[in-house]
């Protein structure tokens, strides 16, 4: 009889095709796997295990006369930022960013916005601050000094085209100039503003201080603590402006993180300054319609050499929450029966079956310690001296995708390229940094999208794909390094933990498609590294790698029930 | 000792203007030289970058790889903004 051992994974599906004879072993016909097509253990999930069925089957010209499941169980990944949903209230500051990649002068500077076209008038009693509209920059020089001579006070520029440095050149080389303002025709003439441009390389000082701002758009003591919000906002800048305008308190509408309940009842914040609890302490999270067996969050993680870096990203108050379900309905099985018109018989725990796929790894016996690391859950497996302890937590390879889109600003698709791929710094069209710090040349030029850009290199074939992060490939590849610490080597100490420790000195086999990551494979060596474990990937059937552990598992259990 | 320029190669004073103001803005040295090549004026170039008007727009050369240039602009502020980012290794900004 033919039969498909079938692991609907949070990210994969796989498949393992094998012919049962009595008293034989299962003979493996084919391993093959896809993107798992809907959540898991969903109806919609059945597409993607019939179309590889399919594949498989029109290749072997033979049907599978049952499908092997696992008892699943999905896992749902997202990540919240609170700071993005709160309503900030910039405490009398009606105005503050940062503008301008080459802004001009140096310092800062507070005055009255007005048009260009004022100038033409009688000169004002105090400090005045032009807006130039889109125009020739040697036209706005000239009425620019112009008004200086017949007596404007003028303090800083603001210019809508990209010419801060061409005016300030033939106007005044030390007064701050910021350019590429594209709204600058939306800015309130007659309010009281203030600018700064630090040096290059610089990040403004006066306009991130809560005080310095309030002094210089002459907010009243009271309201100086209010601008924190509005000075906040511009740490890092090199050139920013920010205008006056009504009178509040300053104070932040803050979003609650939601709250998890835990089985004894009490409530703790899923919030990034909270560590998560023990695995299976947690029953229950707000705006989560299920019943849970764990759950898991972590914070964008923060690098520890770059204060600027770590304040922007804390104060996302970002948090990736990772949640493990009960599941009481059986539509993946009832869809596949229906569609597959054949036998599907749930085998067992998606543990155990992966125990019996990682011990088909040449040289490893019967696996003492098996770590199947997929895209939902980090489940550990320790059976030792007859006794089986079995474990899922909550958050694995899903959760790093989320935690490294959320630093490089893409979508999860792409973050789960950033995850396993190397980048690069294009330095020149011919120059690429490795994370490393090394160079390496190439032969044809880079695209022009890709230089000075942070870039994800594909190992097949050396083609880059640019990042808008403005980050230094080595600085992204410690976040990258710690985010995988910071979930799949922590979810793991919270599993080893809840199986009340693992055996020192003993075997330990990594499955799982994040067991393919030698990043991953490293954090967990490092997590375990107390407990001197041999530490080995596995590779099923002697040619499949980490991958396809369940799936063959099923068969093989299967295959020894009956 | 030649200063670390990109070279442009132009007669045209409207275009030489545009174009040495994009540079003017990024504080990024130019040397102008006669009408000429975009390859030529890149290999003359200290920067390996070069300029010049071509068929069809303001090319970009750079003095090592394919002879063919690596960007062609009919905005001569845009292609020389471009150039300049190039010999300072920032980020190009919106491309042609």
């Amino acid at each position: 009889m033919i039969v498909a051992g079938v692991d609907v994974g949070n990210a994969t599906t796989e498949v393992a095709i094998a012919r049962l004879s009595p008293g034989r072993e299962p003979e493996f016909l084919s391993v093959t796997r896809g993107p798992t097509t809907g959540a898991k253990g969903s109806a919609a999930a059945a597409d993607g295990v019939l179309d590889l069925i399919a594949r498989a089957s029109r290749r072997l010209g033979e049907e599978p006369a049952r499908i092997l499941l696992a008892d699943l169980h999905p896992v749902e990944t997202g990540l919240r930022e609170l700071a993005a949903d709160e309503e900030r209230d910039l405490g009398g500051v009606a105005i503050a960013r940062p503008v301008s990649a080459t802004p001009s002068g140096l310092g800062a500077a507070a005055g009255r916005l007005v048009d260009l076209d004022d100038l033409a008038g009688e000169p004002a009693g105090e400090p005045v601050i032009p807006i130039v509209p889109p125009l020739d920059f040697d036209e706005a020089s000239a009425r620019l000094n112009d008004a200086r001579a017949r007596g404007w006070r003028i303090t800083a520029i603001v210019v809508a085209n990209d010419d801060g440095v061409l005016i300030g050149n033939r106007v005044d080389r030390t007064l701050p100039i910021i350019d590429e303002v594209a709204d600058a025709a939306d800015l309130p003439r007659g309010a009281w503003a203030a600018i700064e441009v630090a040096a290059p390389g610089g990040a403004v000082e006066q306009l991130a201080d809560p005080l310095r701002l309030a002094v210089l758009l002459a907010l009243d003591p009271a309201r100086a603590r209010g601008a924190r919000n509005a000075a906040r906002g511009l740490v890092g800048h090199r050139a920013a402006i920010a205008v006056r305008g009504e009178a509040s308190s300053g104070d932040s509408h803050r979003d609650a993180p939601p709250l998890a309940t835990l089985r004894d009842g009490s409530q703790i914040p899923v919030d990034h300054a909270v560590a998560p609890p023990a695995l299976g302490a947690v029953r229950a999270v707000e705006g989560v319609d299920a019943d849970l067996i764990d759950a898991f969050w972590a914070p964008l993680p923060a690098p520890d050499d770059d204060a600027r870096l770590a304040l922007a990203l804390h104060a996302r108050r970002a948090v990736g929450l990772a949640v493990l379900a009960e599941r009481g309905d059986r539509v993946l099985e009832a869809a596949l029966a229906e569609r597959a018109g054949c036998e599907v018989v749930v085998v067992g725990a998606e543990t155990a079956a992966a125990v019996a796929g990682a011990s088909t790894t040449p040289g490893a016996g019967h696996a003492p310690i098996v770590i199947d690391m997929g895209g939902g859950t980090v489940d550990l497996h320790v059976g030792l001296g007859g006794e089986a302890r079995a474990v899922a937590a909550a958050g694995a390879g899903h959760l790093v995708d989320r935690i490294c889109g959320a630093i490089l600003g893409v979508d999860h698709l792409r973050a789960e390229q950033a995850k396993r791929l190397p980048s690069v710094h294009v330095e020149t069209p011919f120059i690429l940094r490795h994370e490393d710090g090394g160079r390496t040349f190439l032969e044809r030029p880079a695209p022009a999208r890709c230089v000075a850009h942070l870039c994800l290199a594909e190992r097949r074939d050396g083609s880059l794909d640019p990042l808008e992060a403005a980050l230094p490939p080595e600085l992204w590849a410690r976040l990258r390094r710690a985010a995988k610490r910071d979930v799949i080597a922590a979810n793991l100490r919270r599993a080893a933990e809840a199986v009340g420790g693992l055996p020192a000195g003993e075997l330990a086999v990594l499955v799982g498609g994040c067991a393919e990551d030698q990043e991953v494979v490293d954090e967990v060596s490092l997590a375990l590294a107390d407990l001197d474990l041999a530490i080995a990937r596995g590779d099923i059937l002697g040619r499949h790698g980490p991958r396809a552990a369940v799936a063959v598992g099923l068969v093989l259990l299967h295959a020894e029930a009956a | 000792m030649s200063p670390p320029s990109v070279v442009l190669a132009a007669d045209d004073a409207a275009l030489i203007r545009l174009v040495r103001a994009a540079f003017e803005e990024e504080a990024v040295p130019l040397a102008v030289v006669g009408a000429g090549t975009a390859r030529a004026a890149a290999v003359r170039s200290p920067l390996g970058i070069g300029l010049a008007a071509g068929p069809t727009g303001l090319e970009l050369a750079l003095a090592t790889g394919p002879d063919e240039p690596w960007l062609v602009d009919r905005d001569p502020r845009r292609l020389g903004r471009i150039a300049a980012r190039l010999a300072a290794r920032r980020p190009l900004g919106e491309l042609p």
